[in-house]
């Protein structure tokens, strides 16, 4: 039984900045001195066995943010062609971040609440959301989900389990926000090319202002379009910031504990190719001093 | 003398670059930039050669506190690339609580050809100073001690040799976010440039309207906010007037928020007539509707603080 201290260290493991470090900076350091001091690494022959039994300890012991985002990702991404579904980490949307959101016919949105989170931002979060996504989801815990059921019997948020076998079930469906869309979220949501874009596809123009303009000028004119068909136009520009591979991302090269990383990374071939070659790497019993 | 102190980011080089021909060259015999390189980049190499070739002196801190130039040999070898055979700067050492001085004056005489003569920027007290510069002494000549008021005592500076001594201190009223300066208006500066010959000092040198606080990178902000020091007619001291943008809810449109910041300092230099060097570029900016980026805003604005300081002395 680790204690909770290393657990919370290890956890970090299962974040896209240390795999940042390890496949785009080549710096391994970290990975090695935290699973060597935290996590007896000696006894496993690869990384890839390491990761594998770190994140099954994970599961059992400390349900982190990670455990549930993955999941998400697993299920998502087996259910859903990623020719058409995009599925993007940490939105922003108005004041509030938004943990994953998924894009194909119809924004989803996903806030996770794990057992170890606490929840006094989440009324606020899930309306900011409602200005946007068509449908909303708390995904949380048994024991968290039963309260939040009662709570939002009469909303149309939706309510998903992670099990204590790690399964998601959802307990309550979503329904239909359409009628919260608000435009100022939305087309805040949008970076400036994506604007520029929108303008053009529906007015055959853009305004010919300084730069400073530029901005205030899109905004007015796209406050004109109909709310639910503009909030359907930014769905497709958004989903125009595919991912690179989407094929590897699939693929069971990619390990299952670590495709949220991979996902939200973006990785190019070669750097899965260094990640599989990470993976595969003989731990060597080195001491650091 | 004015030394201002200038951590060489991107921007601030870029100013100092061009603050050369019209306002550098015109007030040589009165300035003298402090040069803390933050980075290894070729427009910190190219801002060196444009001050070499103008024959301004300056100073080039060779153990950097800031950032991520801390190789002193790559710090060194940037030196050398850019000096040419000019002689007319400093290399500078930064004292601080952690110096190993027997260290520092072998790297020193390992680069001997380039260090003509040093600057030492005190920002830590020693009990042994006298002896400590002594050592530094037996191999270089010391041109200026600059002393960092809020990190020394304040009798420290009799220690130094008064044609050496320059005065140090951080006086921009920083705030923790660019929307508070909304309320703050603006904010003393310094009257150091009226007093140093009196108190016993050769010259004085302070971090401009930027601050001594050292940030590696921006953030996206949720206000614009322009600093532009100006002098106080009647009393002569150096103030702040912060122009700062009233859409401040989020982070979109910085653009038009500039615009916004940009609108008020306008109107004030209209209705008050201050002028500097950066005045005509905010004009152009403010006629043709364009954001030139943040990072021009801080150069304009360290600009518009060396020419004037320039102008008060």
């Amino acid at each position: 039984m680790e204690t909770v201290q290393h657990l919370r260290v290890l956890s970090q493991i299962f974040s896209p900045t240390m795999f940042q470090k390890i496949v785009r900076e080549n710096d391994t350091v970290l990975f090695e001195r935290q699973t060597t001091k935290y996590f007896n690494a000696s006894s496993y022959e690869t990384n890839l066995d390491i990761i594998k039994s770190l994140y099954k300890t994970l599961q059992q012991q400390y349900r982190c943010e990670y455990v549930y985002k993955n999941n998400l990702v697993q299920n998502l991404t087996k259910e859903h062609s990623l020719k058409t579904t995009l599925i993007l980490n940490e939105l922003k949307i108005s004041a509030s971040k938004a943990d994953l959101v998924m894009l194909n016919g119809a924004v989803r949105i996903f806030e996770i609440k794990t057992e170890l989170d606490d929840f006094s931002k989440l009324s606020k979060q899930l309306a900011d959301y409602q200005k946007f996504a068509d449908e909303v989801n708390i995904v949380t815990d048994k024991k968290n989900a039963d309260k939040l059921k009662v709570e939002y019997e009469d909303a149309n948020i939706g309510i998903i389990v992670l099990d204590t076998k790690n399964k998601l079930q959802t307990i309550k469906e979503a329904s239909s926000n359409t009628a919260l869309f608000e435009f100022d979220t939305i087309f805040k949501i949008l970076r400036k090319q994506e604007y520029l874009d929108l303008v053009a596809d529906n007015f055959g123009y853009i305004p010919d202002v300084p730069n400073t303009l530029i901005f205030k000028a899109c905004y007015e004119l796209l406050a004109c379009i109909d709310i639910t068909f503009f909030q359907k136009q930014v769905l497709n520009k958004l989903k125009k910031r595919k991912l690179q591979k989407p094929d590897l991302l699939k693929s069971s090269n990619t390990p299952r504990e670590l495709k949220h990383i991979c996902n939200s990374l973006d990785f190019n071939e070669q750097e899965y190719h260094k990640l599989y070659n990470f993976l595969a790497t003989e731990r060597v019993c080195t001491y650091h001093i | 003398m004015y030394l201002p102190y200038i951590r060489g980011k991107q921007f601030e080089l870029i100013g100092i670059r061009e603050l050369t021909p019209d306002v550098l060259i015109p007030n040589k015999a009165k300035v003298s930039p402090i040069i803390e390189p933050v980075k290894d980049s070729s427009t910190l190499k190219t801002t060196i050669k444009t001050l070499v070739d103008s024959d301004i002196n300056f100073t080039i801190i060779a153990n950097p506190q800031v950032g991520t130039f801390t190789d002193i040999d790559a710090v060194f070898k940037a030196i050398k690339s850019s000096v040419g055979q000019s002689k007319n700067y400093q290399v500078g050492i930064i004292f601080h609580n952690r110096s190993n001085h027997n260290q520092e004056i072998e790297v020193l005489q390992k680069y001997a050809d380039i260090v003509p003569a040093l600057t030492i920027v005190h920002n830590a007290t020693f009990d042994n100073i006298a002896d400590i510069l002594a050592l530094y002494e037996e191999h270089f000549s010391i041109k200026y001690n600059v002393i960092n008021l809020s990190a020394t005592s304040k009798r420290y500076h009799r220690n130094f040799e008064e044609s050496t001594r320059v005065e140090l201190d951080d006086y921009f009223n920083a705030q923790t976010k660019n929307s508070d300066y909304l309320q703050v208006d603006e904010s003393s500066f310094s009257e150091e440039h009226i007093y140093y010959q009196e108190e016993g000092f050769t010259g004085f040198s302070d971090y401009l309207s930027i601050g001594e606080e050292y940030s590696e990178t921006g953030f996206l902000p949720y206000a614009v906010a322009i600093h532009l020091s100006y002098d106080e007619k009647q009393t002569k001291k150096i103030k702040v007037k912060h122009f700062v943008s009233d859409s401040n809810d989020d982070t979109s449109d910085i653009a038009g928020k500039f615009a916004e910041a940009l609108n008020k300092l306008i109107a004030w230099c209209d209705q008050t007539g201050y002028n500097s060097v950066a005045i005509p570029i905010f004009r152009e900016y403010h006629n043709n509707g364009h954001f030139p980026g943040l990072g021009t805003l801080k150069k304009l604005s360290l600009m518009n603080h060396i020419d004037l300081v320039l102008k008060l002395i």
